[in-house]
């Protein structure tokens, strides 16, 4: 068994907020669950890649950030996410 | 004719006539809506009065870039006089992406609360110091940011939430489909409360809502808690109490004194007109002496319970004869007794939600904040009043709710 990496708190916070996500998106439709499932590890991916592991500060606040999402998309009433892009 | 003729009037005289005429009315009637000497053209360029202000950024757009203090420049001569105006203008003229709440720049939604020059307060109200010296505009302390001066608000949003900061009953409202009186003086409790305009400028500024801002409630929820439980008010009155106690008679006191009492009373009516009478005939200078004399003795004669004087107020529970009160019948001690029962009506310990005398859950509610962490972090600071941009007292109104723990 491959060891795993020790992983620190604020590493172990941000898998446990894409559990989360993951989770509630389980308990919407079907093809929303799809969409949430794609969105949000589109967006973490991406943050993972380009954030600096070092930069607590806004590590931190993606994190806030994202749990405020989580319960926003708890709500039962909620049945989707979407996004937009905003060009430059 | 004359008209006609006028209008036929060459230009030239016209002309002529005109600057005279205007002229002489001029003169003759100086006229409120005649053309106002012009204003000068441009005020004397009030000299450029810059003040620095250093405001705090951060962008979460650009993460790599850490908070910092940034100085802008700011003309005071072309500025209003609040902090509000200088950061508007700003964001208008110099940096766009200055991002700040804002609303009613008139003090009274509470958007603005920011942290200026140290010390907290709504933007919109505090005036701009001199332009001797920078001022420094950061975010509420101790707040996480989210942008420039906006911070997360849901901790103390939720934490107001926690206190319930609504009217709850226990039986339906006296007037079915009316509203729920009070008197003046309940409704004056609640000044110094109702004003909180929830901008978290006293919790922010609280050295222990820094240290503990999940357990600790902070001055504003706690004021908001104080606002609405009123210690025992609309007590029912309890039927059998009084009804058989009446100025005369009362039965089921089985006390000597007051039976003793009460026949003096009985006694005292029966003679009150004899023996006001013979007094008055003894007293009466002008009568003869003997007449006065034989009076006298008939009022001598009269039985001594049936004297006025003999008669005492007393408690109609125990005949106690000290400490009576009028008002109710009966001594300290009684008083005491039922009305921390609640069988008086109408009679309930002062207080102030808790202070609201319409709400009855005041016990509910100061068991709820009755533990280590919510009510008990307040080490009175006092920084909290010192804060608040609308004068109000948060830490009295913890006062009150810690006093109201001790009697509860």
């Amino acid at each position: 068994m491959a060891s795993r990496p020790k992983l620190s708190g604020i590493q172990k916070q941000v898998l446990a907020l894409y559990r989360g996500f993951l989770r509630t998106a389980r308990l919407k439709s079907p093809e929303e669950r799809r969409r949430i499932e794609s969105v949000v590890s589109a967006e973490f991916r991406d943050n993972a890649r380009n954030v600096d592991r070092r930069n607590f500060v806004y590590i931190e606040y993606l994190l806030r950030r994202g749990k405020r999402q989580l319960e926003q998309l708890k709500n039962p009433d909620i049945t989707g996410l979407a996004t937009l892009e905003v060009k430059k | 004719m004359a008209a006609a003729a006028l209008l036929r009037r060459s230009p030239a005289a016209r002309a002529l006539l005109s600057p005279a005429l205007s002229a002489r009315l001029v003169a003759s009637k100086p006229h409120s809506s005649a053309l106002a000497p012009p204003p000068p053209s441009s005020k004397p360029a009030a000299p450029a009065n810059m003040k620095t202000f250093s405001i705090y950024r951060w962008d979460p757009d650009s993460p790599s870039t850490k908070p910092h203090l940034k100085d802008y420049q700011v003309d005071l001569s072309d500025c209003g006089p609040m902090v509000l105006d200088a950061l508007l203008k700003i964001k208008n003229e110099q940096d766009p992406s200055l991002t700040f709440r804002r609303s009613c720049r008139e003090g009274i939604c509470g958007s603005c609360a920011m942290n200026i020059d140290g010390d907290n307060g709504l933007a919109c109200l505090t005036k701009i110091s001199g332009a001797s010296s920078a001022s420094t505009v950061s975010p509420l302390p101790h707040m996480f940011v989210i942008k420039d001066l906006v911070v997360d608000m849901t901790n103390f949003y939720s934490q107001y939430k926690s206190v319930e900061p609504w009217l709850k009953r226990k039986d339906p409202p006296p007037q079915e489909g009316k509203e729920i009186l009070q008197s003046k003086a309940d409704r004056a409790k609640l000044d110094g409360m109702y004003e909180c305009i929830l901008c978290a400028c006293c919790s922010t500024s609280c050295p222990s809502y820094w240290w503990n801002p999940e357990e600790y409630l902070g001055p504003a929820a706690l004021l908001h808690a104080n606002r609405l439980p009123l210690w025992g008010t609309l007590i029912k009155p309890k039927p059998n109490m009084f009804m058989h106690l009446q100025a005369r008679g009362y039965r089921g006191v089985a006390d000597k004194r007051n039976l003793l009492d009460h026949k003096r009373r009985l006694l005292a009516e029966k003679y009150e007109l004899r023996g006001k009478l013979y007094k008055a005939v003894c007293r009466d200078p002008d009568l003869p002496l003997d007449m006065r004399e034989k009076f006298r003795y008939k009022l001598s004669k009269l039985p001594r319970n049936s004297s006025m004087t003999r008669l005492r107020n007393r408690c109609i529970f125990t005949g106690r004869s000290r400490a009576v009160y009028k008002k109710f019948r009966m001594s300290r001690i009684m008083f005491r007794t039922l009305a921390n029962k609640g069988e008086l009506t109408g009679v309930k310990k002062a207080s102030w939600w808790i202070q609201d005398s319409r709400d009855q859950f005041t016990k509910e509610r100061l068991d709820a904040i009755n533990d280590e962490f919510k009510l008990y972090r307040c080490h009175t600071i006092k920084n909290c009043t010192h804060a608040c941009p609308k004068g109000l007292n948060p830490a009295k109104q913890i006062d009150t709710i810690k006093k109201l723990q001790i009697d509860a």
